[in-house]
């Protein structure tokens, strides 16, 4: 691995002053109209949806379209990662390591600690309607509590014990349910039918949405481990 | 407390640029990401801020530390020689290893040795799996080219292994690179000599009956009578033939490792460190 060369580092350092600048300049340069739309949202937003969070109803109920496609995104990033370890583990040949950690004190710990941050990651999806969390970062919270014990025990260990192709037809299926839900919460006659049902359909699709990051970061750290070996 | 954070913020962004080691720079940029949670948060966006936290500090620093683990190695292949680098008991010990122990210690990386003949070494480091060669190496001049060669840090004394029996001796096997005008030199009788890459292929060309005398390094000496079975005495004394000088060799495209090694190496040498090392594993035999 080479440094970077000093032309370079400049470069970047220009470029991000730069950056910064425009960022300053529009700041002061745009005027503010919306702040009514503001006021409309706290108003209207929790009668509407039932959601003492204002942020959770306005990504999952006013701007609904918005998530969905944050979460197609993070999908075409988990997609991209597995084709890319998939096409350089033909050349690698199977690389077999065997985790580096031997500490008790990590295994311990891991064991410990997994539960907790799991039921965290659980609790942040399921109550995002009631205060700040939200399915990304429960989805999150809980592939990272699977990385945990993967120090512990090895990757390859846990791995095992997934079926990886049911798991990834699973979130697909995920991705697909989302999509022709919120496609139809959103027609008129989904809000018709809907009606009443608003704080429940929220707590769903976030549900949805922490299930599907949390196969989709554990996939994605799974990739890593497999390709460059254990931590 | 807001405007701290904020001015601390691109301060961290630029110390992530100038760390010099990689994993350095994913625990500053980690910092960052937390740094920026709080902000959030102060703003009043506590939503964003257990997003930013839960990605920004542990996801992505996570995948860097596992993207990068394997920069962390310090990845060598080396020819099993005794003293040099040999296994005992399963564990792998000499000269070479503990000098490269000493130097992944120094740099905060993780020794992997793995072992494999002579023929094999260019190949695995041009294939850029490996970044180093030891075990009392020593480099053919198309292996000058192709790699950045460490200081000298050990002579071996050329001998010969003695007459095949009922044959002229004429006909001599040596390594590639080896120096030949030195050995016609002290040798009495004409020669004729063929080059070979590695152990091997040196002892299917003697078994085979292609040449009658084997010219190698004392050091190697062991790993040939062990494959033809020679009767020679292992203590004899045999004469020198010439001499070579064992070098680390090192993939020329890793420039900063190559001058960080021979800074190390240089510094042993100066404290007395290699000498040291090299009576430890010498002293039985004084050669």
């Amino acid at each position: 691995m080479k440094r970077m060369t000093d032309y370079k580092v400049y470069l970047v350092i220009f470029l991000l002053a730069a950056f910064s600048g425009l960022m300053v300049f529009a700041l002061f340069s745009t005027q503010r109209e919306e702040e009514d739309l503001g006021q409309f949202y706290l108003d209207q937003a929790f009668a509407k949806t039932g959601a003492n969070n204002v942020v959770s109803a306005i990504y999952l109920h006013y701007r609904a379209y918005d998530t969905l496609l944050e979460v197609l995104v993070f999908s075409a990033a988990v997609l991209g990662v597995s084709l890319f370890a998939r096409w350089e583990k033909d050349d690698s040949g199977g690389v077999d390591r065997r985790s580096s950690v031997e500490s008790s004190v990590i295994e311990g710990s891991g064991a410990l600690l997994f539960s907790p941050v799991v039921l965290l990651g659980v609790y942040i999806t399921f109550s995002a309607h009631l205060g700040p969390g939200g399915g990304f970062a429960g989805g999150v919270i809980g592939g990272t509590a699977v990385l945990l014990v993967s120090l512990a025990i090895g990757a390859r260990e846990v791995g095992s014990r997934f079926n990886e192709e049911r798991l990834k037809r699973f979130e697909y299926l995920i991705i697909f349910l989302l999509l022709s839900f919120v496609f139809f919460s959103l027609s008129d006659w989904g809000i018709a039918l809907l009606e009443g049902m608003e704080l429940s359909s929220l707590i769903a699709i976030n549900a949805a949405i922490g299930l599907k990051v949390f196969i989709g970061t554990w996939a994605v750290l799974h990739f890593f481990i497999e390709h460059r070996g254990e931590v | 407390m807001l405007i701290f954070l904020l001015l601390l913020m691109p301060l961290t962004a630029l110390a992530v640029l100038f760390q010099n080691k990689l994993l350095n720079g994913v625990i500053v940029l980690g910092v960052f990401s937390l740094l920026s949670s709080a902000v959030y948060f102060l703003l009043g966006a506590p939503d964003v801020a257990v997003t930013e936290g839960a990605i920004g500090v542990a996801l992505v620093t996570f995948i860097y530390v596992i993207a990068l683990s394997d920069q962390g190695r310090l990845k060598v292949i080396g020819e099993e020689v005794p003293r040099f680098l040999f296994r005992e008991g399963g564990k792998l010990k000499g000269v070479d290893y503990e000098i490269l122990q000493g130097f992944a210690r120094e740099q905060g990386l993780e020794l992997e040795v793995e072992l494999a003949s002579r023929e094999q070494l260019p190949y695995r480091i041009a294939e850029g799996e490996k970044d180093f060669i030891a075990g009392a190496f020593y480099p053919t001049p198309a292996q000058e080219e192709q790699f950045s060669l460490s200081l000298g840090y050990q002579q071996g004394h050329l001998v010969e292994l003695p007459l095949r029996e009922g044959s002229d001796g004429e006909r001599i096997g040596i390594f590639e690179g080896v120096p030949v005008e030195e050995i016609e030199d002290n040798l009495e009788d004409e020669a004729n000599f063929s080059q070979y890459r590695g152990v091997a292929e040196m002892i299917s060309a003697y078994q085979r009956g292609d040449i009658d005398r084997i010219v190698i390094d004392h050091a190697r000496l062991g790993n040939v009578m062990d494959e033809i079975g020679s009767e020679v005495e292992r203590g004899e004394d045999f004469p020198h033939l010439g001499t070579i000088e064992y070098v680390f060799a090192i993939d020329k495209e890793r420039e900063e490792l190559h001058s960080d090694f021979q800074k190390y190496l240089k510094q042993l040498l100066e404290e007395g460190e290699l000498e040291r090392l090299i009576r430890k594993y010498f002293s039985q035999t004084g050669i």
